[in-house]
């Protein structure tokens, strides 16, 4: 444990220190990674090439199967309303993601400028959170029921507004289901955005104040900025989750009006599991993984990329 | 990494296979005796009585044979899912309860056990023949029913009487209804429900088959575009232009508050509808035929309990569908869930219950569904259809032809 | 004026938040078995707490609590070490084949549940874990989602403490335990927050991966009460029930661990 030996310039070639220096500095990562990837082998791994080697195969409950090569990819790619499907779910990730990111952002400055009962807001926007799902959907269902005596429709009616259809029309469908998430989920955005903005030194906040930046400027100079971790990790798990939306579909609208609400899980789910058709939904979820994959590098390139702040 | 991911795929393999499993027979094997798993819902929303009723079926089959006997409760949520993926592992139950719209379905995988072998000297002249007519796939029977249910109009009386119309002399024939829900509508009620985002065996069907018409039978011929089928297209259609049901039709999957609320004239219900009117008693109600066109008939689900191809135990299953689907069962599981049993002698349980007792009267009316393995895959596509008609999209000559056109690329695959 | 403005959108808000979560409350005092047309149908006239006597009244409930907790409580506790640990792996220390490792441990997560389902649950039939705890445990231990939370958190942070700590002749664990932890204790509490939600709301695995009634956690126990219409009050009861150890524990990671830390005092 002597300090002699270790001279700070060594440390940066590590394939020249010694073992037991090696070892030293990323004992963390031989101790606990190996393990991980026994776990992430078994969990993670098998299943997903299970279900890659499913998409192959005429994959049968019960019963033989048969190896059928690439019939079902060719297949997904002449099949209208997979397209039509990959299609409302592209639909819904502009509808919602953005807007999402943008509420939890808006949500943690609120809770964080020091506002009156902060602890108590903060509560409050994170309930749908904690909510069961089936019944904040149940409850927005209802409150966007199609009819004259639906409540948003009665509300609308005092700015004379003529009643909706919402989830029975077609065009707005989509758009009320992602009402529907963004409620849900911006609690979640909001408490992510608040820790983020705990690890932003109140140095540069004073320093910026001293040089007599107004409020806009310190935002967009200083917190925007420095949140860049936490908008590629919140972009991320936004969208994937954003591509994989199937409940509030299933529970609401079954995939209508004409299809309008027939995401691409949505879809899948009906293809395995009411057609039994597992081989063509195993496709499916190939077809989505890699677009989320694609996606997410795009993400990667433009805000992923390692911040060297110090 | 290379080495994890190789031993990952033999081990996949490995599985894959084990997951594999033997072929059906098509001999009654084996004796009852052993174990079994069943595996029922929650039929009612009361858990203690219907853990007394299996209890009391339980211990009569045990009188009489030598083996035990296992009743699991499974939710109601998601539970295709959970059936097949246990299927799928072979670690499913060896019995379980189906509907009509998954028995073609799970029979023409092989997913089923034929229990013909095991029906030889077994007398089915007891049960009703519209609920048999479900249990079948090609010529060969695979559960046994154990209840049945006809839906049929649920009129509002105070509706009734606002409209001016006799509660005496309810509506037999379709041009009877449109008068009536024309009159309905004329005072600001609803004529009827009516769920888009729903099974179409409780929206287009019914209407569909008292037009005379059908989808698609059993050999494979679409009908959904024939006359008959435009007619009821063109039903639907009407009633959603003239208002006689709400404007959320298109993808509402419930219309309860709705009838609960005394808006409605009428909702095509069953015997649920009716224990929630009997237990709220807020609605004055009385119970109508189904309607006629050009044939009496309705939708009526059926029950039925059906035992997979895998199951190790295939005699006790067998023998165990039998006896719980005989008259002193079905008296018990249907005075305890208010469904109606799919045996005639069984049906004297329903002597001090007359709503009851009427609806029984009208399981002779009813028929399943479409008994076709692609009949779930096609509803989606009548439903599109549907929906675009009611959003004046299309006209119902059209919207049919299209569903015709969608049906036949689906059974074609 | 600007403030007057600012705390009327902020009521505004708040209210459409909190609208969802009072109906459920109240309805949940109503003995009722549907929705009904009236916009404030929820609102008991005649308060009861039938629903949740009905719910009490098997010992089942109790049970139902205990598998519940069982299978948070110990994803929870796991997954805020591991992810720690693994997040600061990740954000800190150089090894081959990093980036890769951490996206294809992204990656995974891309497939939808709803078919990967069946393989789990095949390969836990063969390890005959259905109807145990295991299933739903130790798949669960670690998530990448914390990992890669931690990570973006801890990439904000700068390299300097632990270079002061090597030169100090510390070792990685101890720099871990002594230095990293403590800083992250706010996004630790998150992941916590986050895996207890997950954990505790999760119903559809444990619905499928358990078929015995005195296995089931709250979510599936309740989904079992239900006959096939469903039951408007025994639902909002239940989801309450559901809701309050959850944003309870919420409150608590939030008070203790996240509010007030700044980075300032730790230079």
């Amino acid at each position: 444990m002597t300090l002699k030996k270790n001279n700070p310039n060594i440390n940066k070639k590590k394939n020249k220190l010694p073992f037991k220096e090696r070892f030293r500095k990323n004992a963390i990562v031989y101790l606990f990674l190996f393990p991980i990837l026994i776990h992430f082998a078994i969990f993670q791994v098998f299943p997903f090439l299970f279900s890659f080697v499913l998409t192959f195969m005429d994959w049968k409950i019960i019963g033989n199967h048969e190896w059928v090569g690439l019939k079902h990819w060719m297949h997904f790619f002449q099949d209208k309303l997979a397209w039509k499907a990959l299609w409302n779910t592209f639909m819904f990730s502009v509808y919602y993601i953005v807007p999402t990111m943008a509420l939890g952002l808006i949500l943690a400055l609120i809770i964080n400028s020091g506002v009156r009962f902060a602890g108590f807001f903060k509560g409050i926007f994170f309930l749908p959170v904690v909510t069961s799902f089936v019944i904040i959907a149940g409850l927005w269902g209802w409150l966007f029921r199609g009819t004259e005596s639906g409540l948003i429709n009665w509300i609308i009616g005092f700015f004379g507004i003529e009643p909706q259809l919402f989830l029975s029309d077609s065009s707005q469908a989509l758009i009320v289901l992602a009402g529907l998430s963004i409620l849900k989920v911006a609690g979640s955005t909001m408490i992510y955005y608040f820790a983020g903005l705990q690890s932003i030194p109140k140095e540069l906040y004073e320093a910026a104040k001293i040089d007599g930046a107004s409020k806009s400027k310190i935002f967009w100079k200083i917190t925007f900025p420095l949140l860049k971790p936490i908008h590629f990790y919140v972009a991320i798990i936004t969208t994937i989750g954003s591509f994989q939306i199937f409940d509030s579909a299933y529970l609401l609208t079954g995939g209508g009006p004409n299809y309008a609400t027939t995401t691409i899980v949505f879809y899948l789910y009906q293809q395995g599991f009411t057609n039994l058709n597992l081989s063509y939904a195993a496709v499916l979820s190939y077809a989505l993984f890699f677009i989320i994959l694609i996606v997410s590098l795009i993400q990667r390139k433009y805000i992923g990329k390692d911040t060297a702040i110090y | 990494m290379k080495k994890f991911s190789l031993l990952v795929l033999l081990l996949g393999f490995l599985l894959v296979m084990a997951a594999c499993s033997d072929d059906a027979s098509n001999e009654a094997e084996g004796e009852v005796g052993g174990e079994i798993t069943v595996w029922v819902h929650p039929y009612t929303g009361d858990a203690e009585k219907e853990e007394e009723m299996w209890d009391t079926i339980v211990k009569r089959f045990q009188e009489e044979h030598d083996a035990e006997v296992k009743i699991e409760v499974i939710p109601w949520a998601n539970r295709d899912q959970k059936i097949l993926t246990a299927l799928a592992a072979n670690n499913g139950p060896d019995v379980f309860y189906a509907i009509p719209d998954q028995m073609p379905q799970y029979a023409n995988e092989g997913m089923l056990l034929e229990l013909d072998p095991y029906l030889e000297d077994f007398d089915l002249s007891d049960f009703v023949d519209t609920a048999l007519v479900s249990t079948k796939w090609q010529d060969k029977t695979y559960g046994l029913p154990i209840l049945q249910e006809a839906y049929t109009y649920f009129y509002n009386k105070e509706v009734i009487e606002a409209i001016g119309e006799d509660p005496e002399n309810l509506p037999e024939t379709w041009d009877e209804f449109k008068a009536w829900a024309e009159k309905a509508k004329a005072n600001g009620f609803y004529a009827t429900t009516f769920q888009g985002g729903g099974s179409m065996n409780g929206t287009l069907y019914p209407y569909l088959w008292q037009a005379g018409g059908e989808v698609l039978t059993q050999d494979d011929e679409v009908l959904i575009n024939n006359e008959a089928g435009v007619e009821a297209f063109t039903f639907v259609n009407d009633m959603y232009e003239n208002g006689w049901i709400p404007e959320d039709s298109i993808t509402a999957m419930e219309h309860d508050a709705i009838w609960n609320s005394g808006d409605m004239l009428a909702v095509l219900g069953s015997g649920i509808t009716l224990s929630n009117l009997q237990k709220n008693g807020e609605i004055d109600f009385v119970i109508g035929s189904p309607l006629e066109n050009k044939e009496k008939v309705t939708y009526g689900t059926v029950g039925m309990f059906v035992i997979p191809s895998n199951t190790d135990n295939p005699a006790t299953a067998a023998e165990f569908v039998k006896v719980l689907t005989n008259a002193d069962n079905q008296r018990t599981f249907n005075e305890v869930t208010q469904y109606i049993p799919t045996r005639e002698s069984a049906k004297d349980i329903f002597d001090e219950q007359p709503y009851l007792a009427q609806l029984a009267s009208y399981t002779q009316y009813a028929l399943p569904g479409v008994i076709h393995p692609k009949g779930r895959d096609i509803m989606p596509m009548i439903q599109a259809e549907l929906q675009t008609m009611m959003e004046g999209k299309k006209t119902p000559q059209e919207a049919a032809d299209s569903a015709a056109e969608a049906i036949e690329a689906a059974v074609s695959q | 004026m600007k403030k007057i403005i600012k705390y009327l959108l902020l009521f505004i808000l708040a209210f459409s938040f909190l609208l969802p979560f009072l109906i459920m409350l109240l309805g949940s005092l109503k003995e009722i078995e549907y929705a009904l047309l009236d916009p404030f149908f929820w609102i008991p006239e005649d308060p009861s707490l039938g629903n949740y006597l009905y719910i009490f009244r098997d010992g089942v409930f109790m049970r139902w609590i205990f598998n519940s907790v069982v299978i948070t409580v110990i994803p929870v506790f796991s997954q805020m070490f591991l992810c720690a640990i693994l997040g600061y792996i990740f954000a800190k220390k150089q090894f081959p084949g990093r980036e890769t490792i951490f996206w294809v441990f992204m990656a995974v997560i891309m497939i939808p549940q709803q078919l990967l389902i069946i393989p789990k649950y095949i390969m836990f039939a063969q390890f005959e874990w259905i109807n145990t705890y295991w299933a739903l445990i130790v798949p669960e231990l670690w998530g990448i989602m914390g990992v890669f939370l931690v990570r973006q958190f801890l990439q904000g942070i700068p390299n300097d403490f632990e270079e002061a700590a090597y030169i100090d002749g510390a070792n990685d664990v101890q720099i871990f335990f002594k230095i990293i932890l403590p800083l992250s204790l706010p996004v630790v509490a998150t992941v916590g927050t986050f895996s207890f939600i997950s954990n505790w709301n999760d119903l559809f695995q444990p619905l499928i991966f358990m078929t015995q009634e005195k296995m089931y956690p709250v979510t599936v126990g309740l989904a079992s009460l239900l006959g096939k219409e469903g039951n408007f009050g025994i639902e909002m009861a239940g989801s309450t029930l559901s809701f309050i150890p959850t944003f309870l524990i919420f409150l608590f990671f939030q008070r203790y661990f996240t509010e007030g830390i700044q980075m300032s005092g730790l230079k």
